[in-house]
């Protein structure tokens, strides 16, 4: 599946406002679909990538003693969520994606589930 | 990124190629190049650069390291057959630069371990470690004879990444960087020449090939013995 394909199928989630693919070592946003009312696109992606990145530095945020691999960060504001789904060894763990979800029209259980199958495929494309 | 003060000449060259509106081929040393079309970067390649990632991170990731190459750039001028999908200005690239050698730099803020081989140091002094995937693949590789990015180009990584890492390892004392001087050193990065000589670079039970001036090195010290 083409990329943007893949960032189409994610904004037909319920609920998504906006979807960034970022790469993880740079924080460079690599392609990006729906609203577009934000200051800068590539500072989004720089700032949620600092996230990431402390997460995955973290020993104190993983499950397990010996560090579990991280599958995705949840923030969730008054006004929407922010869901930064890490994409597994396949991709060589070096993307995520930053879906932005309204939180009156969208549902982060549906979100995260639809997101999972979504970076799934991404990765055997 | 290499270089602390490089892009200097670089920069020059893409500022002046856009300012004109000129198309062709743009060589850095021996390192690799940009292509060219109407002033706009369309594409940027270097041999430490793994060419199978998504485009923009290939391009950046290539034209950043590039931009840090001492040395003055040759430009070819002729039709390129890439289409722009989408160009970069030189003006993008130097943001980008900036903002990369910031992230860096807050990683840890010596540039010492950027462009010499490193290895990992003799004793931990810590209790605990905790690395990323990526820290981890280059202190198992870190051999003392590559540098971050050859050790890029040999795993199939980001350079960018390479040096993130790098430096976090830096920063916790894990690695440190071969002085270059202490034994016979080669700047020129590759083993490309090996590669030559045995005709097919990693044998087939995976050892890297022989190194022969640490064998030229081990016999001399021997025979002084």
């Amino acid at each position: 599946m083409r990329i943007d394909d893949c960032l189409a199928r994610m904004m037909a989630i319920p609920g998504a406002q906006r979807v960034t693919l970022v790469d993880c070592a740079s924080g460079l946003a690599v392609a990006s679909a729906g609203r577009d009312d934000r200051v800068d696109q590539h500072e989004d992606a720089a700032g949620a990538t600092d996230v990431v990145r402390a997460v995955l530095g973290s020993a104190a945020l993983s499950a397990t003693p010996d560090g579990d691999d991280v599958e995705e960060i949840i923030v969730c504001g008054s006004a929407g969520y922010h869901l930064l789904a890490l994409t597994g060894p396949d991709l060589d763990g070096h993307l995520f994606v930053h879906l932005v979800v309204d939180r009156e029209k969208g549902n982060l259980a549906l979100a995260r589930l639809r997101m999972q199958g979504l970076v799934r495929e991404m990765a055997v494309r | 990124m290499t270089a602390p003060n490089g892009a200097g000449e670089v920069l020059r060259a893409l500022h002046g190629l856009e300012r004109d509106g000129r198309s062709g081929v743009l060589r850095v040393g021996d390192v690799g190049s940009f292509e060219v079309a109407d002033g706009a970067v369309v594409h940027a390649e270097c041999r430490y650069t793994a060419g199978d990632w998504a485009e923009p991170i290939a391009l950046f990731d290539a034209a950043c390291f590039l931009l840090g190459v001492e040395g003055a750039p040759r430009f070819t001028e002729g039709p390129v057959s890439r289409g722009a999908a989408r160009p970069v200005t030189a003006a993008t690239l130097a943001c980008e630069l900036r903002r990369r050698r910031d992230l860096l730099d807050a990683e840890w803020p010596s540039a010492d371990v950027d462009a010499a081989p490193v290895v990992p140091v003799r004793r931990v002094r810590r209790q605990r470690v905790f690395l990323t995937g990526l820290q981890a693949e280059i202190l198992l590789n870190a051999d003392g004879r590559r540098t971050p990015a050859e050790l890029a180009r040999d795993l199939g990584r980001t350079v960018f990444g390479c040096l993130l890492s790098v430096r976090g390892l830096a920063a916790a004392s894990l690695v440190r960087a071969v002085r270059p001087g202490a034994p016979a050193e080669r700047r020129e990065p590759s083993r490309e020449p090996s590669r030559d000589l045995f005709d097919g670079g990693m044998p087939r039970d995976g050892w890297a090939p022989a190194d022969h001036q640490l064998l030229e090195r081990l016999r001399a010290a021997l025979v002084e013995l």
